[in-house]
């Protein structure tokens, strides 16, 4: 007989999870049947250039930083997170079927583009032909539901997956989800309450006025409201204004970005040699 | 008299002849099925949570002949596709329900986030450089397309709707009930008003069966399958009576055998 604790059972349980969930994403159905996915579970120590990388960026990007700041309390905790990477090349077709949903006529010019110019953008590389995209996501989708079959949280997240990506996964592929899997509890990676500390309840106030401005406006007869954004919303008025950003805000943003190089530089080295030697 | 005394009753279920009251019994339960699976769609994992998903069951005969004969006419468009919509067009015919799934914000309504999946480094501006536009506003009203498929479209669109039907299918699976998802059947089901806010459609096609009409399916499918098979011994056999022994005796009377074979 053997006594074994909850947590750790849960931890050992996870990692099975993320086994059948791979299973699940390579056998999802395809609408090609030409899709080759690569799957990777990422644990542990292994997970932390991921975390710095997007922990780098989560300063310019929030859904970045609400993604980070899960990844790396859990990391912290030692608990049981797991990373399910699925990446895809998504940059060719050799389907010539020519359906035109890329934009372009032919499956033919859709390659020749990709070849001359395409290349990564901020989540994601591109272009992308659509039918793959499909099988790509079908695959993320049957590892989420395979592990929700066991009651894992589990959710496919862009963030991490162009983390993942960003320091050396996966060098092939042109996309990546980061299905992260547990650890149990309730709703860990909805209603996020680990990350309660790490935003201040002005920095809520604040997205909620940046992202729903209409709700807070007042009487628009003026054709200039003003925004309802305190109480006494009446004394000195505020507006909402549009312009391009402030070269301070751009130094910010370039600066990071040139942190977010730096973590890049210091990590890809040694997470591509896994491939070479494969 | 109270309603519990109205559930009572008998169903008599049996897949042949196609489309018999038995059958029909049978195929309402696939019918059920498929709603849960339409269900399943639109409870998948969407970039930001936004709704996108729209949805068309067709089932009945004339229904899916209807959708099986756009396929084989569009089977004929491109080379790459004449086999492979043939053959698919047969399984719609001995399909139950076909649940069609679009993505409605795959041209309107993009994600508008910059990623790259559409164009690469060039982000948003690959789509809407491409398009007809006024204010970062996408004008969908010229529907003309020198393509099949009006794109270029919003990847991530098409990538969560990879995600919605892909659920379905989960749902299907776990039903087990069986079901593949078909660009071809998607694409008949566009050309035919389905889902009608959609740019992008894939159709599930699905059968409560003893065999699957999605896997073994044997060359020129089209013209070497069950129908073509039963609709032949129809034809042949009512010659075969006649020529075979039919015409040379009268069955009241006569017996060609002869003795114990008799």
């Amino acid at each position: 007989m053997a006594r074994i604790k909850g947590g750790d059972a849960a931890r050992e349980a996870v990692h099975q999870a993320a086994g059948l969930a791979a299973v699940a994403a390579y056998r999802a159905p395809q609408l090609t049947g030409r899709l080759d996915i690569q799957i990777e579970i990422i644990t542990g120590e292994d997970q932390d250039p991921i975390i710095e990388f997007a922990g780098a960026l989560a300063p310019i990007s929030p859904v970045m930083a609400f993604d980070y700041q899960t990844m790396k309390y859990f990391r912290e905790k030692n608990a049981p997170l797991v990373c399910v990477l699925i990446g895809a090349r998504l940059d060719r077709s050799e389907l010539n079927w020519d359906c035109g949903g890329c934009g372009f006529p032919t499956c033919a010019e859709f390659n020749q583009y990709a070849k001359d110019n395409g290349g990564p953008g901020t989540l994601f590389g591109g272009p992308s032909c659509l039918w793959k995209v499909q099988d790509f996501a079908a695959a993320c989708d049957f590892a989420c539901a395979a592990a929700s079959q066991y009651r894992v949280d589990a959710r496919p997240m862009g963030t991490i997956g162009a983390a993942c990506g960003g320091v050396g996964y996966q060098p092939e592929c042109t996309s990546r989800i980061a299905v992260l899997l547990g650890p149990p509890g309730d709703f860990i990676f909805f209603s996020r309450r680990q990350n309660r500390d790490a935003f201040p309840i002005e920095q809520h106030i604040q997205s909620l006025l940046r992202t729903s401005p209409t709700h807070w406006q007042a009487f628009p007869g003026s054709t200039k409201p003003c925004l309802k954004a305190k109480d006494d919303w009446w004394n000195e008025m505020e507006y909402v204004k549009w312009e391009p950003m402030s070269d301070a805000e751009m130094g910010f943003v370039n600066e990071t970005m040139g942190k977010v190089q730096q973590v890049a530089m210091k990590h890809v080295p040694n997470i591509t040699a896994w491939y070479k030697e494969e | 008299m109270e309603k519990f005394d109205q559930q009572r009753g008998e169903e008599y279920v049996k897949d042949w002849p196609r489309f018999s009251a038995q059958d029909l019994r049978r195929r309402e339960a696939t019918i059920q099925a498929a709603r849960l699976c339409m269900n399943a769609a639109l409870t998948a994992p969407m970039a930001g949570g936004v709704p996108q998903i729209e949805a068309h069951l067709v089932y009945g005969q004339e229904e899916l002949e209807k959708v099986a004969r756009r396929m084989e006419s569009l089977a004929y468009l491109n080379d790459k596709w004449t086999k492979r919509f043939l053959s698919e067009a047969v399984m719609v015919r001995e399909s139950d329900v076909i649940l069609f799934l679009g993505n409605y914000r795959a041209i309107e309504t993009p994600l508008d986030a910059n990623c790259g999946m559409c164009g690469g480094p060039q982000g948003c501006a690959f789509m809407y450089t491409r398009r007809k536009t006024k204010m970062g506003l996408i004008d969908i009203t010229d529907r003309r397309s020198e393509t099949i498929l009006d794109g270029p479209m919003c990847a991530v669109r098409v990538d969560d709707f990879g995600y919605a039907w892909a659920s379905a299918v989960w749902m299907a699976q776990t039903l087990l009930v069986d079901a593949r998802p078909f660009m071809s059947v998607g694409l008949a089901g566009q050309k035919l008003g389905y889902c009608p806010d959609s740019p992008i459609m894939v159709g599930i096609p699905m059968a409560t069966l003893s065999k699957s009409p999605y896997q073994d399916i044997n060359l020129d499918y089209h013209l070497i399958n069950m129908d073509k098979m039963i609709d032949n011994t129809r034809k042949n056999f009512v010659v075969n009576r006649q020529t075979a022994s039919g015409i040379n005796f009268d069955y009241r009377t006569q017996d060609p055998r002869s003795g114990e074979e008799a």
